[in-house]
């Protein structure tokens, strides 16, 4: 029967915790420091906006009892305990790595609505707007268009330019740990950071975020605490 | 999974809170950009294959199409992801 991924957890939780009656359906599969919230599941998961949420209430039920927690992304599908064990086994050390920054800590989410700042990085991680290419990379363009979109596309998500978070980031810089920003392609929306907190500390973060004026035609919005969605690594093959 | 969905979702208390904007819209939207395109992803190649289609592409068209067809249309015996139903 296949597998529904849920999280990855450092440290196995304590039996006493992690019950039966707590999490019917729930089991571990554990390789080495790392461990798997998976139940067994139908392939075919619906895609339902009820499915959506049930899966985000477990990976925040399982946050309660696991200090460090990688929240799977929903349907996420493996064959069988023995594929969790390899996938697992396989990347271990990227797995603990992103565990270690996440232990004792959760995630509160910033959009930014508005236009865009002005002063985006010319230097090439400011999205679309970027003018003054090199020589080289005008032959790259004229030669390989689809390498040189995607080493633009790689530099964009590598390090996005956020000018808009400048002060925002002054006024949160006590509690926030860790910061990942999305930049969006069109308005309004203009960015989305990912700022990971101490565990517990989301009404000091909203207190802080009080004291912050927004820019002149400028909205920030604040969700949260959320389980670290958005500090897990991105596993290659 | 199927019947995970039909328990009860999660509650009002236990979903984010929001600053600013509608709760209920705001928070589907935040459920969408993180569960949905946020999260890990440990599949890989590993992945299950049915009927000759690897899990991965019937992954992809449980996650693309509408609800309809990944539940299945009333009348169609066809599993979803089954060569009968790749039309689309």
């Amino acid at each position: 029967m296949p597998l529904c991924v849920y999280a990855i957890v450092g440290r196995r939780p304590s039996r006493r915790t992690f019950t039966r009656s707590n999490f019917p359906r729930m089991r571990l599969v554990t390789a080495g420091p790392v461990s798997a919230v998976v139940a067994d599941c139908d392939a075919k998961t619906p895609l339902t906006v009820r499915a959506l949420r049930a899966h985000d209430a477990v990976v925040r039920k399982v946050a309660r009892v696991a200090p460090a927690i990688l929240p799977a992304r929903f349907g996420t599908i493996v064959e069988s305990e023995a594929s969790v064990v390899g996938l697992i086994e396989r990347w271990s050390a990227d797995l603990c790595e992103a565990l270690a920054l996440v232990e004792g800590r959760e995630q509160m989410t910033l959009r930014v609505f508005g236009a865009v700042a002005t002063t985006v990085d010319s230097g090439g991680t400011g999205g679309t707007g970027r003018m003054d290419k090199t020589g080289a990379e005008e032959v790259l363009d004229a030669e390989h268009p689809g390498t040189s979109y995607l080493l633009r596309r790689a530099h964009e998500q590598a390090a996005p330019a956020a000018p808009e978070l400048e002060r925002l980031r002054a006024v949160l810089a006590p509690i926030v740990t860790a910061e990942r920003v999305v930049r969006h392609d069109q308005g309004p929306l203009i960015l989305t950071a990912y700022h990971l907190i101490p565990r517990g500390g989301a009404a000091a973060y909203r207190r802080l975020l009080r004291r912050h004026a927004a820019e002149p035609g400028s909205r920030v919005v604040a969700s949260g605490p959320w389980p670290p969605y958005g500090f897990v690594p991105e596993l290659r093959q | 999974m199927r019947r995970h969905a039909h328990r009860k979702s999660a509650s009002s208390a236990e979903l984010p809170s929001v600053l600013g904007l509608d709760q209920v819209d705001v928070s589907l939207l935040d459920v969408i950009d993180h569960v949905l395109n946020q999260g890990i992803v440990i599949s890989g190649e590993l992945t299950l294959g049915v009927a000759d289609v690897d899990l991965i592409y019937v992954r992809l068209l449980a996650l693309i199409c509408s609800a309809d067809r990944v539940a299945g249309v009333p009348g169609n015996t066809n599993p979803p992801g089954s060569r009968k139903n790749r039309g689309a």
